[in-house]
């Protein structure tokens, strides 16, 4: 592979790795947020507010650092996918430009407004305010899935002088899948921003500070995150479905099916043998048929029949174990959380200090989800960038075309060190402020003057 | 004028804008930023963090917008110039990382305030410093081939150029300069009375290096003919338009430097600012991305297969117009919100 591709998938694979961790978190706590503040507006009993207010100190750091990852992104379509982006541009342009405009403009004004205008603000505007986050945040994340989208399964455009050129805006957002993709991605991302707040009451519980907010918290966030936990797996599998329609490719890879055949089996745990065609593992006969189908002669079609050239394919080993760790993570979730939650509504979990420890453990888990997921849905998506599309006779867009032409393998390698090292940054703020932010409690004592100066001699 | 040409207009205009609008407010941010280690006070340093705390994400918006703007209208402009620019960009956007993560950073680490002030001050003193770099080089001239992209012979440093470098530090000194008269704007005190301090020799500076890339400009560094038939429509009423601006702002700096109206001088920067992006606007339009090799291959927003087709550029144009006028009607009210002096407070926790 030519070293300036292999570079800039690398740099862009990392840059999108990183920047996933924050705006699922974003997604989370901004619904806890309007959660929290509307039984305040409701109850007006104050451990609402001081929940919300922890819940937006926590939102502030997040949010931050998602900007920061963010803004090199669509920066880095144009350095590196400069042929994608010429392609493309009459589609992503507008979208990001949508985006910027429309609902990232929203999140961050009004983020200002519920970081500082608690005291200055009347409670209804704050709960508004809380509101157009919620708002601006989901928008945000609607426009750039159903952009991603439609790289899968393109829509609203027509091939014309070797670009896609945007007919039908409506359309190209709600391609075949981009709204099953954004319900199960915010499904997660929900997941994802709750569990860290349900996480936080049981180190709470733990330490036994914080009884009434705690479990208040975990009240909340916890019967979140336990709905997210129970409804991703129907939402995963319309989105199975879903590949097995538009893109069965990447779906016989997630399988590791090669030959085509009826009463498929489901390998559970496995590993994909490429050179012999097979996997290797525990599997459950018949059930990947009857998942597809509900059928077990449905005749499942295998990578040999749908990409008879290898290099149509994206990376089996890499599909199928991806895959696989999505599900666990998802699973070992359902139970975590079922638990919890029964343990918590009979009041015996602050009691149970194992479990409180089990359920610490468990907070990397839904990163590692959505993580896991998302290099399924975009290492599946390769060698394409943009998928092929006979009906308007386009004839797909390479990952190894939509690099930029001519580009110094020394410059890519010079950012991706660069960018690595400020990556490095984030993470160490993210991991040393979090906690700290975490462990002055969910009602701090305001900051006296002196404690401002003493911190900075 | 067809309306293909109506709307390659309109976003040339819309772009610059929203850079303009980027730099008037976020150039108070990074103003502040460059100060922010040299005020003396820790207590001063939080009121002056204070000053643009609510505002900084907000205000940076305005660049993204006007990237995202590019993107959205002239992609083949967007990609050439950010692959050929490749290092200038990735200084660059290292600097808006680290932007937010000092800030972060500063917040929550009480000990190690005085790093995370440093880092903010040089991001806040490269950002600009590089934007302006990149747009006086594509006044002056970028190694742009037949094909529109940048031709491979050429490197990298062919964006320094002496109307380049001066923009930068125009950039740098402009924003400075702004950053301080939003300070006397939104505090009291010593703290505002330093600022006043540093009013005079910042003007100064400021009014040497714009008259310099004005002259510079004027006197070859950039192209003022155009070719035709469109040549330069808006260069004769535009650049007089423009001096006279910066004059005016310059002359009113200086008068109220002294006195003790603390809205004035704010308002005298920001027709600095105006005067600065008119004249890039005026010299520049039709002109996106002027070609140091021949004046055929400049990436002007007429040239076929520029700009994107006529369907994204009026979308987006109608769409973006209304959801911006609803923007600036949130964004001022919520600056309202926050009106007034700051001090030392810490409201937020």
């Amino acid at each position: 592979m030519d070293l300036a591709l292999l570079l800039s998938r690398i740099q862009y694979g990392v840059s999108l790795g990183t920047h996933f961790i924050f705006p699922p978190t974003t997604l989370g706590l901004s619904l806890f947020i309007l959660l929290a503040e509307s039984f305040y507006m409701r109850t007006k009993k104050e451990v609402y507010r001081d929940l919300s207010s922890f819940a937006v100190r926590i939102l502030t750091l997040v949010f931050a650092l998602g900007v920061a990852t963010g803004l090199t992104l669509p920066v880095t379509l144009g350095t590196n996918w400069a042929q994608f982006s010429k392609i493309s541009g009459s589609v992503f342009g507008v979208q990001l430009a949508v985006e910027a405009v429309v609902a990232f403009t929203l999140e961050s004004v009004f983020i200002g407004v519920l970081f500082f205008g608690r005291k200055k603000v009347k409670p209804m505007l704050y709960w508004w305010s809380t509101l157009l986050v919620f708002v601006g945040s989901h928008f945000s994340a609607f426009i750039i899935i159903a952009a991603n989208s439609w790289m899968q399964t393109p829509a609203g455009v027509h091939y014309a002088d070797g670009k896609l050129i945007l007919d039908n805006w409506l359309a190209m957002n709600f391609n075949p899948s981009s709204l099953l993709r954004f319900f199960h991605t915010v499904a997660a991302a929900w997941l994802v921003g709750t569990f860290l707040l349900f996480a936080i009451s049981a180190y709470f519980m733990y330490k036994g500070r914080e009884q009434v907010a705690a479990a208040k918290m975990m009240t909340i966030a916890g019967t979140v995150a336990l709905i997210c936990s129970l409804a991703l797996p129907i939402l995963g599998h319309a989105s199975v479905l879903e590949i097995e329609k538009y893109q069965p490719i990447k779906g016989a890879a997630m399988e590791g099916v090669y030959n085509s055949q009826t009463d498929a089996p489901l390998y559970a745990l496995g590993w994909v043998d490429e050179k012999d065609q097979k996997v290797i593992g525990l599997p459950l006969p018949g059930m990947l048929s009857y998942f597809y189908d509900f059928n077990f002669n449905y005749k499942v079609r295998g990578l040999n029949e749908l990409a008879p050239n290898p290099a149509d394919r994206p990376p089996v080993q890499s599909e199928f174990q991806t895959f696989r760790v999505m599900v666990m993570v998802g699973s070992i979730l359902i139970v975590v959380l079922v638990l919890g939650m029964i343990f918590h509504a009979r009041g015996t979990l602050t009691r149970k200090k194992k479990s409180l420890i089990a359920i610490m453990i468990c907070t990397p888990l839904p990163y590692i989800g959505v993580e896991t997921g998302w290099i399924t849905a975009e290492i599946g998506r390769q060698p394409w960038t943009i998928y092929p599309d006979p009906a308007i006779g386009f004839p797909g867009l390479r990952t190894a075309d939509a690099v930029t032409q001519g580009l110094n393998p020394g410059y890519v390698l010079f950012s991706l060190i660069f960018f690595s090292l400020v990556y490095i940054l984030i993470f160490v703020v993210f991991f040393r402020f979090l906690p700290t932010m975490v462990k002055k409690g969910i009602t701090p004592p305001a900051e006296t003057p002196e404690q401002v100066k003493g911190g900075q001699q | 004028m067809t309306p293909l040409a109506f709307w390659q207009s309109y976003w040339f205009i819309i772009i610059g804008a929203a850079l303009f609008i980027f730099t008037w407010l976020d150039g108070f941010d990074l103003g502040i930023g460059m100060r922010l280690p040299f005020t003396k006070s820790p207590e001063h340093r939080l009121t002056q963090l204070n000053t643009i705390w609510p505002f900084w994400d907000g205000n940076e918006l305005y660049g993204i917008i006007g990237g995202g703007a590019i993107f959205a209208s002239f992609p083949v402009v967007f990609a050439g110039l950010l692959s050929g620019l490749y290092p200038w960009v990735v200084l660059l956007m290292v600097f808006v990382m680290l932007r937010p993560v000092s800030f972060e950073a500063w917040v929550h680490d009480q000990k190690g305030r005085r790093f995370w002030e440093v880092l903010f001050m040089l991001s806040s003193f490269f950002i600009p410093f590089i934007i302006g770099v990149a747009v006086g080089a594509t006044m002056s001239g970028l190694p742009y081939n037949a094909s529109m992209e940048w031709d491979p012979a050429h490197s990298f440093f062919e964006a320094l150029s002496p109307l380049s470098i001066l923009m930068g530090a125009a950039f740098v000194a402009v924003s400075l300069l702004h950053g301080t008269t939003y300070l006397i704007r939104k505090t009291t005190g010593e703290l505002a009375a330093e600022a006043r301090k540093s009013l005079l020799p910042q003007t100064i500076v400021a009014g040497i290096f714009v008259v310099a890339v004005v002259l510079v400009a004027l006197l070859g560094g950039a192209d003022l003919q155009g070719s035709a038939p469109v040549g330069k429509p808006f260069a004769p009423i535009g650049v007089p338009l423009a001096v006279v601006i910066a004059v005016v702002a310059l002359v009113g700096l200086v008068l109220t430097h002294a006195g003790d109206k603390d809205s004035r001088p704010f308002v005298f920067s920001s027709l600095l600012v105006g005067a600065v992006w008119l004249f890039i606007g005026a010299v520049q339009f039709p002109t996106m991305v002027r070609s140091s090799i021949s004046p055929d291959f400049s990436l002007t927003v007429f040239k076929a297969g520029v700009s994107n087709p006529l369907y994204s550029l009026q979308f987006l144009g109608v769409l973006g117009f209304i959801a911006l006028a609803v923007v600036m009607v949130y964004t001022i009210f919520v600056y309202r919100i926050f009106k007034g002096k700051v001090d030392a407070s810490q409201d937020h926790y």
